[in-house]
């Protein structure tokens, strides 16, 4: 006997019932759960690259010396210190 | 293997005229990195590159064609691909087309790989070596003259690549068209870091590097025609029938394109603060020639951040020195400055492109430093 069920995209699909002909076969699909850790990971670990892009910035704009004025540091630490926190969200989801 | 770049700009004032307008920013990095697999651009692609709207290339490619003043735009690989697409849609193999005395190598093997021949105009004396508007009225009465036929077309090299020379495209474009040659206009060294605008220059055709001066990771560029030539130019293929056929279909398909995106918006500031970059330029010049025995090549006064300086003075510093031609680069580097050919004493190219007012000075400091204490020792 088919057993239909919807997509995400609410698309009818027929799927069969497995050979044993009483446990349908499962959609694999990722956990509502699951899926948001992912993207919060991955967004973090884009945040971290990203800020490493302005902090080479910041190298950049001070080279060669790189002697940096209080602006630039404080701008520096903050951005050290988001990173950070993104690195700790990633470290804490595993 | 190891991919550590030689010149790292975190570290050190890289002044190789090739790189100091292709710093991509922080920005242009951010972009480019969400799209370093293959064919990343093409996850929404319905067959034309520049139609893709996520990412928006088909926005952007609107807004190229605005900043650049032509009738359409389109993406490409670089300068030099965007002059063969020119050369090849406008010449048949066997016509001639008039290139200025100052033209890049890649112009002529673009003409000679779309099978055209070339002539070329004739420059001022040293030291200027300056393309004047006359040289290419001589230039396409030599043509008609010699072969029998008007040239197809006259490639203008905006600036040049060895003097930093700025031409006058508006009074060359004027030559051309009352022959009735078409001009392209080769903005590799301009468009991107200075306001060019083919509509006001009287263009037909223009190309730029979005490497060399739109501060986009490369290979890319930037090409557009005016009026009907944008027609031609952009013409489509018979047999696919979506397809551009002087794009081969489809040009920069990566991080390549997408930085040139992102770089758009700083480049559009950075084009009004033209006039800021020709003054640190001049500042450049006099310090260095106030240091005696250097001398600018070129035109002058100066128009371009690309400078090119005749420098006995380290030529001769070098003679006497253990590290022989080698001693300036080596000095240089210890100051944390490069970009100039190791050897290289009796003159050299550099550019002043974006370095903040310290840092100009800092560099200044850096040679005058070299020269002093050179003549001491």
């Amino acid at each position: 006997m088919d057993t239909c069920i919807t997509n995400s995209k609410s698309t009818p699909v027929k799927i069969q019932r497995a050979r044993s002909g009483k446990i349908p076969r499962r959609r694999q699909v990722v956990d509502k759960q699951v899926k948001q850790r992912n993207m919060q990971r991955v967004d973090d670990t884009f945040r971290v690259m990203d800020i490493m892009e302005d902090v080479r910035d910041i190298w950049r704009e001070s080279a060669p010396l790189q002697e940096l004025d209080e602006q630039q540091k404080t701008k520096l630490l903050k951005k050290l210190s988001k990173a950070k926190k993104a690195i700790e969200r990633i470290e804490a989801t595993l | 293997m190891n991919f550590d770049r030689v010149v790292i700009d975190e570290l050190t004032l890289n002044i190789n005229p090739l790189q100091t307008a292709g710093r991509a920013s922080a920005e242009v990095r951010k972009a480019a990195g969400r799209y370093t697999d293959g064919y990343s651009v093409c996850d929404r692609c319905a067959g034309v590159l520049h139609d893709i709207e996520k990412p928006d290339i088909k926005s952007f490619t609107a807004e190229l064609a605005e900043f650049l003043g032509v009738d359409r735009a389109a993406v490409t690989m670089g300068a030099r691909e965007g002059k063969f697409a020119v050369i090849h849609t406008v010449a048949k193999p066997g016509d001639t087309i008039i290139l200025d005395g100052n033209a890049h190598y890649s112009t002529m093997v673009a003409a000679q790989r779309a099978g055209v021949e070339i002539m070329k105009t004739h420059y001022t004396e040293p030291p200027e070596f300056k393309i004047l508007p006359e040289s290419f009225a001589e230039a396409l009465d030599r043509c008609k003259t010699e072969t029998g036929k008007p040239a197809a077309l006259a490639v203008l090299t905006h600036v040049d690549g060895s003097y930093g020379n700025l031409t006058d495209a508006k009074a060359i474009a004027g030559i051309c068209h009352d022959a009735g040659v078409p001009v392209l206009l080769n903005g590799a060294y301009s468009a991107g870091r200075m306001p060019v605008n083919a509509r006001e220059l009287g263009v037909d055709f223009l190309v730029g590097s979005g490497h060399k001066s739109f501060g986009a990771t490369g290979p890319v560029g930037v090409m557009g025609a005016v009026g009907e030539w944008a027609e031609r130019l952009f013409r489509l293929s018979p047999t696919n029938r979506n397809k551009n056929i002087e794009l081969l279909g489809c040009t920069a398909r990566g991080s390549n394109v997408v930085a040139l995106m992102a770089a758009l918006p700083g480049v559009k500031k950075r084009v009004l603060n033209w006039d800021n970059e020709v003054a640190k330029a001049r500042k450049f010049i006099d310090a260095m020639e106030a240091l005696g025995d250097i001398s600018l090549i070129g035109e002058r006064p100066k128009n371009h951040d690309l400078i090119r300086l005749e420098t006995p003075l380290f030529y001769r510093i070098g003679e006497n020195h253990r590290k022989r031609g080698y001693y300036l680069h080596s000095e240089l580097s210890e100051r944390g400055i490069t970009g100039l050919i190791p050897g290289q004493t009796k003159w050299f190219k550099m550019s002043t492109f974006g370095f903040s007012d310290a840092q100009l000075d800092y560099i200044i400091d850096a040679f005058r430093d070299i020269a002093e204490s050179a003549r001491e020792f």
